[in-house]
């Protein structure tokens, strides 16, 4: 939420830090809790045992509620596709096709020079942006 | 393990007093009263906590939007101020005619419009004095982008400041609700700056590039501002096809073409079959084609006003082709998916021209849409 989106870079690691500490903290401590109250029902101590197991619930819960929120933080920086812009040339009259790195100032249907196969115009047919990678 | 039960022990979990069982109760208890008094105010202020970063984001690319506009008309200007006239021009609105006595109000809002795109056409010429009709095409639209964002950034900022001052949790839902449409749109046009700027086609383009590859090749005249037809022949049938000029970013008049060729020119089309690309649902493929019948024309209703007008009063069946894709593929450069949705289009009309022209009659073929880096 809101307060993992202190500005100032600095701050904000700091901030960022001290929170995923605190998380895990909680969240190992609500482990021992559980293992605790398992052991407690195990030698028949059900009010112990129950206490316990509240505490480790409600500890587990909010751990990770804390953790979900670090993952989905603000200005993390996701995978991305990596996209370049090509551009297709088709002849007219042949199946003469080429695709190759998109140039500006192409534009569709476009007249782009004379065939080398068969000598007539070529045409850029297609503009689109296609995926390289991830970044 | 037997150390950790004796902290535990220490500090009273599981103990014999059993202090951490109490302390919960308590911790309960106030939890619960706190949440029934101010329960909405706390979810009020750890959404609008929420919506604070999408203002921010939004500023930040109305911002980038403004530099993209200042740096591409500096291009084409020498002169010095450029910014306060930008400034001046992102601020232009329009407001829309009463309708308190609808009649005859789409001539008016036809009349404001025009005078609205005239008055920016001017501006832009007069900063960039070097830029060719193409480019100003393509800095006028970038301008449109440009006033697109700074409007979604004040509506948005004026919603939110306003749910901040009432901690209202139902106007902050209502924003909440509808953040993730305006984003979207916001990222999507974002993404047409660039096509926009280097004149590569955009999605909404379909239609404009369906009547591009029906025309290629034949001669084209002008018919209205930005439009352009070209008589050709298709399987035995005579088709004049009507687009906009490309390959700058023009939408043109094709409602303005329609009614000049038949009424002025004297055509009298068996069919006009309009291609333009159409939002699809989720889940529904992109450049998937569907047909139908009406004016598939989009906006605020002017053209499809008129061009209804001119069909109904000759009798003349309107054809809608249209080929499917998100409002974000709509604005941004044109995908894969849209050409073969296009081929396919292309494929349909000639089929329609089968069935509804005969051989030797005459129609009309509409590709609606923005044109930029499309030419003919
Ligand atoms: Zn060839």
């Amino acid at each position: 939420m809101g307060i993992l989106s202190a500005s100032g870079n600095r701050n904000r690691n700091i901030v960022l830090a001290v929170y995923l500490l605190i998380s895990v903290i909680i969240l190992l401590f609500s482990i021992l809790f559980l293992i605790q109250a398992i052991q407690a029902y195990s030698f028949y101590q059900y009010e112990r045992g129950f206490s316990l197991l509240l505490t480790g619930v409600v500890g587990l819960a909010l751990s990770l509620y804390m953790l979900s929120v670090y993952m989905k933080r603000p200005g993390l920086i996701r995978r991305r596709e990596l996209r370049k812009m090509v551009t297709v040339v088709e002849c007219i009259s042949c199946d003469y096709r080429n695709k190759r790195e998109y140039s500006y100032g192409d534009y569709v249907l476009k007249e782009h020079g004379e065939c080398p196969v068969c000598g007539k115009k070529v045409v850029v047919t297609e503009i689109y942006p296609e995926v390289v990678g991830k970044k | 393990m037997l150390s950790i039960q004796l902290v535990l022990s220490e500090i009273g979990v599981g103990g014999e007093g059993d202090n951490i069982s109490t302390v919960l109760q308590i911790v309960f208890l106030t939890f619960f009263i706190v949440m029934m008094t101010y329960g909405q105010k706390i979810q009020a202020w750890m959404m609008l906590k929420n919506i604070s970063l999408s203002v921010e984001r939004l500023r930040r690319m109305r911002d980038e939007a403004r530099i993209h506009a200042v740096r591409y008309l500096k291009e084409y200007s020498d002169r010095s101020d450029v910014e306060p006239i930008l400034d001046r021009i992102l601020q232009y609105f329009w407001i829309q005619p009463t309708s308190l006595d609808p009649t005859g109000i789409v001539g008016k809002i036809e009349h404001i419009l025009n005078l609205r795109d005239e008055r920016i056409r001017e501006e832009v010429a007069a900063i960039a004095s070097k830029a060719n009709p193409i480019q100003i095409s393509n800095i006028e639209n970038v301008i449109e982008i440009g006033i697109s964002m700074d409007q979604i950034y004040r509506i948005v900022r004026h919603f939110y400041e306003f749910g901040k001052k009432t901690k209202s949790i139902f106007i902050v839902y209502q924003l909440e609700a509808q953040l993730p449409f305006i984003l979207q749109e916001a990222e999507a046009l974002m993404g047409a700056l660039t096509a926009f700027e280097n004149c590569q086609p955009i999605g909404d383009g379909a239609g404009a590039l369906v009547a591009a590859r029906f025309m290629y090749g034949a001669e084209k005249h002008r018919i209205a501002k930005d439009t352009v037809y070209a008589d050709v022949i298709i399987d035995g049938r005579t088709v004049s096809v009507i687009k906009a000029e490309g390959p700058g970013g023009n939408v043109g008049k094709p409602d303005q073409a329609i009614a000049r060729l038949i009424e002025e020119y004297g055509r009298r089309p068996s069919i006009i079959v309009m291609v333009d690309a159409a939002l699809k649902l989720e889940g529904e493929e992109t450049g998937e084609v569907a047909e139908g019948v009406g004016a598939a024309i989009g906006g605020i209703g002017v053209e499809k006003f008129r061009i209804e007008e001119v069909a109904k009063k000759y009798g003349i069946p309107l054809y809608a082709v249209v080929i499917k894709q998100s409002l974000k593929e709509a604005i941004s450069p044109m995908n894969r998916k849209i050409y073969d949705g296009v081929y396919e289009a292309i494929e349909r009309i000639k089929r329609i021209i089968r069935e509804k022209i005969p051989v030797g009659g005459y129609g009309i073929i509409v590709g609606v849409g923005n044109t930029v880096g499309i030419g003919q």
